[in-house]
């Protein structure tokens, strides 16, 4: 359980802040998250999915329900995620292995919108479609594009730390 | 209906289902997608990457304080799993904990039905008190009703004469003539044996007195028979029960009506 938490639990946690907005709630839907892993543990299919897509449902389907609550109404009202997200004094947000200027360099804002509404705010594609007022259609050819141009930068900085590596190499065996 | 894979790959379910906002329909449309073009496990693997990334670029340090929670929790599941079946000291805490457990269910059950058994005799012993304050203010009003004839505007109190045989006795005799009523108060009276009573007589004129009520209770205030004429009432030790012709020597007193 530690070892799963390490590696994936920032990004859940991420993802979970910014569906539920509240640091407390957020919390807690981390936890039962964790825990409902690890009791379905036993179900995971990993020819489906990644155990970090598997994560991310269980995460999300947590967060909405919490978000359903009529508590998170009334936290809502004292608590919000700015100082939370934009306090630069918040340590340990680990983007070591991964600069998101870098990667979202070349995605235009119409499909990062896109994007940060369905898969960081939990948004259904119907919401997005009515919030952005773009047809629905073209919710799902955004996400698709944003997650094209990802995939690309992904590959880049692949090619980009193979090539550094092989040069290093080369460089050795030359020496 | 997706009939190739290019179909699958420009349709954008493939991000979807990773998001999992696919429908039971379409995310069996997709598994078997899956099943039927293997090289679509590449795609879902670079599109789950993606998503992956994208979430670690925008991660936020998850409290380890809830690490601890969920530990303390997963460990807690795992101690109950194996006290089920190994034979550690942890499994005979695990089994007593069970006993306990049961021995608590069980307690709290025998209270719960005794309890509604209780209650029931709790019930029954209410009515029963609530029966009885009745009776008592009944009582209590009557009482209260008879000493508000002794402030009636023609009631008349009379003292009465003690013989020398018994010159402590102090009784309070109220007549009224108008409501034909009469009261005996009682203040002090000589004791009875067990087996004597008190009795009033009316004297009335030259006529044997008239034997009347039988007594031996004078704690309380006693409304006593009113005979019209009377001169003089008068009130003897007698045998239990009375008798119709009175124990002269036994005269405790007299009231005289006429004066």
């Amino acid at each position: 359980m530690t070892a799963l938490y390490e590696k994936y639990g920032n990004a859940i946690y991420g993802v979970i802040t910014r569906i539920v907005k509240n640091q407390n709630i957020a919390e807690e839907v981390l936890q039962q998250t964790m825990l409902k892993a690890w009791n379905k543990m036993e179900n995971y299919n990993e020819s489906k999915s990644s155990i970090y897509t598997w994560l991310n449902v269980i995460a999300r389907s947590t967060s909405m329900d919490a978000v359903r609550l009529k508590r998170y109404q009334v936290e809502q009202k004292t608590d919000t995620l700015d100082p939370l997200v934009h306090d630069s004094k918040t340590s340990n947000i680990n983007v070591s292995k991964i600069d998101v200027g870098r990667l979202t360099a070349n995605l235009e804002p119409k499909y990062k919108d896109v994007l940060d509404k369905l898969y960081l705010e939990g948004y259904s594609q119907r919401e997005v479609s009515d919030i952005l007022d773009i047809p629905l259609g073209t919710v799902k050819t955004r996400v698709k594009y944003a997650i094209g141009i990802l995939r690309k930068e992904l590959e880049n900085e692949k090619s980009l730390f193979l090539g550094i590596l092989f040069f290093i190499i080369l460089i050795i065996c030359l020496c | 209906m997706l009939n190739n894979i290019q179909d699958i790959r420009e349709s954008g379910l493939l991000e979807l289902y990773v998001l999992g906002e696919l429908t039971p329909g379409d995310i069996s449309q997709v598994e078997a997608a899956l099943e039927l073009y293997p090289e679509l496990k590449t795609d879902l693997n670079e599109i789950e990457k993606a998503f992956h990334s994208y979430a670690e670029a925008h991660a936020i340090q998850a409290p380890y304080n809830v690490l601890n929670k969920v530990l303390a929790q997963t460990k807690s599941d795992i101690t109950t799993d194996n006290s089920t079946s190994s034979s550690s000291p942890s499994s005979g805490i695990g089994t007593l904990a069970k006993v306990a457990l049961l021995v608590a269910f069980s307690t709290i059950l025998f209270q719960f039905f005794s309890n509604r058994n209780l209650s029931g005799k709790y019930a029954e012993d209410l009515k029963i008190t609530q029966d009885n304050c009745d009776d008592e203010k009944q009582n209590l009003e009557s009482k209260l009703a008879l000493y508000r004839e002794l402030d009636k505007i023609n009631n008349r109190s009379i003292s009465v004469s003690a013989t020398e045989k018994y010159p402590e006795t102090k009784i309070i005799f109220n007549t009224n003539e108008v409501s034909k009523r009469n009261f005996l108060q009682f203040k002090f009276l000589p004791p009875l044996e067990s087996n004597q009573s008190y009795q009033l007589w009316s004297l009335k004129g030259n006529n044997p007195p008239i034997p009347l009520n039988v007594f031996e209770d004078i704690s309380e205030l006693l409304e006593v028979d009113f005979v019209e004429g009377t001169n003089a009432y008068a009130i003897t030790i007698e045998p239990k029960g009375g008798q119709d012709t009175p124990t002269l020597e036994n005269l405790i007193g007299v009231f005289s009506i006429t004066g």
